[in-house]
């Protein structure tokens, strides 16, 4: 792969930084739909939504679940903040379905219950079918 | 005989007591190199969001969101102390307990109510043997803070400052600058100082034009909580790298002071023996003596 084409690319959760490498192309799920970045793109401030997160590494693709957040691009750099994040060969499909149908279960007794169990629902359901996918 | 066995006794328990300390500091030592891995690693994602919010405040002219103004109406003050769950860590709790009272009198003489709220066993048994009523109390947090327990309690303190229950959350914990340095100390949590952009700081050439998705109001709107989440975390993560800290001074202390001990102990142990010998000594030339004259 042409070096020309690389750019640098952070994933940067609380705990840690994930990922810090030479990427040729990322896609991401930003908070309206997914959102492709290449070199040389144009300045950028982002919100993220929840769902993947792909990056085409010249040695090949790392893809990882991430929960919302912010990304800047700015001079050939990518930098993606999320509160967590996960790669996706690591996401136990199994334990990741029983809390999905424990949730589901769940009987909301509030306005803010009820949104934490959306939120919750609709985290679950995106590891569950980028886990999935990529099996 | 009976001195001499006494100081025997004795050595063998501060030995004892040695061994504990000593593997004690082994402990805190450990733990205190992981602590300090994940604090240095919560750092790129504190210090990321804090240059997002500088750039897009150099965006937006009027900057205008509910943490960012000042509540007056409810007169009442939010303070969470961060002390340990754990004791033998030398005057590390007592320098935060001092400093959160220090700042009780403050309020108190501005005619402020508190509403204190505790983290860590040590300031919440304190705190009650004051008598001091606790609004909230935690001791769910150890040296491995994870962010989503840190999350819900600054979500917790930002819904009450939008309500206007309290006019302002000040945050009392140890602050740590180096190994050898950690100070208590008192941040302001809420309401938050207006984020300055750095042209007006550092003129700068010409801003960079973002492209922004969505507007840069809105960022900025979900990018402020985010920041404010992100401080209480780092003051978590210091908090338990200074306890880790202050309990391997303490405990190195304490081996040291146990080890002197011994010394002095034994040199004590010997003398008595020593002396007793002599006694025994005297007592038979003393006898032979007289057996010989009579």
């Amino acid at each position: 792969m042409a070096r020309e084409n690389l750019f640098h690319c952070q994933l940067i959760t609380p705990d840690a930084a994930l990922a810090d490498e030479l990427v040729s192309s990322v896609v991401v799920t930003a908070h309206d739909g997914e959102l492709g970045v290449l070199r040389d793109r144009a300045p950028l401030l982002c919100r993220l939504g929840v769902g993947g997160l792909r990056m085409q590494t010249p040695t090949g693709t790392r893809q990882f679940f991430i929960d919302g957040g912010f990304m800047q691009v700015y001079s050939n750099e990518l930098v993606i903040l999320t509160p967590q994040a996960r790669p996706i060969d690591q996401i136990p499909v199994q334990d990741t379905q029983r809390q999905l149908k424990e949730w589901q279960e769940k009987t909301a007794h509030s306005l803010a219950e009820q949104e934490t169990k959306d939120v919750e629902v609709r985290r679950l359901r995106a590891q569950l079918r980028l886990a999935v996918k990529n099996k | 005989m009976a001195k001499a066995r006494q100081i025997v006794k004795r050595r063998k328990a501060v030995s004892n007591i040695k061994k504990i300390t000593r593997t004690m500091q082994l402990i805190a030592t450990a733990k205190y190199q992981k602590c300090l891995q994940r604090a240095m690693g919560t750092k790129p994602y504190t210090q990321r969001i804090t240059q997002l919010v500088t750039e897009l405040a150099g965006q937006v002219t009027d900057i205008n969101h509910p943490l960012l103004q000042t509540n007056s109406g409810s007169g009442r003050v939010a303070v969470l102390v961060i002390t340990s769950n754990r004791g033998l860590c030398g005057g590390y709790n007592a320098q935060i307990l001092r400093t959160a009272l220090e700042r009780f009198r403050q309020v108190e003489a501005s005619q402020r109510q508190i509403q204190l709220q505790a983290a860590g066993k040590k300031a919440i048994a304190y705190f009650r043997f004051l008598g001091r009523a606790l609004h909230k109390s935690y001791s769910h947090f150890d040296d491995r803070v994870r962010f989503e327990q840190v999350q819900g309690l600054a979500d917790e303190f930002m819904a009450a400052y939008e309500r206007q229950e309290v006019d302002a959350v000040y945050v009392v914990y140890m602050r740590y600058i180096s190994t050898a340095r950690q100070r208590p100390e008192i941040i302001q949590l809420l309401p938050m100082s207006a984020p300055q952009s750095e042209q007006k700081t550092t003129e700068a050439a010409t801003p960079v034009q973002y492209e922004f998705s969505p507007s840069p109001g809105e960022l900025l709107a979900e990018l402020l909580p985010e920041s404010v989440r992100v401080r209480l975390f780092q003051c978590f993560t210091d908090a338990a790298v200074s306890e880790q800290v202050a309990r391997m001074v303490a405990m190195k202390a304490a081996t040291d002071a146990a080890g002197d001990m011994i010394k002095y102990l034994t040199r004590t142990y010997n003398r008595a023996r020593q002396t007793q010998i002599t006694m025994e000594l005297l007592d038979i030339v003393g006898g032979a003596n007289a057996i010989s004259a009579s």
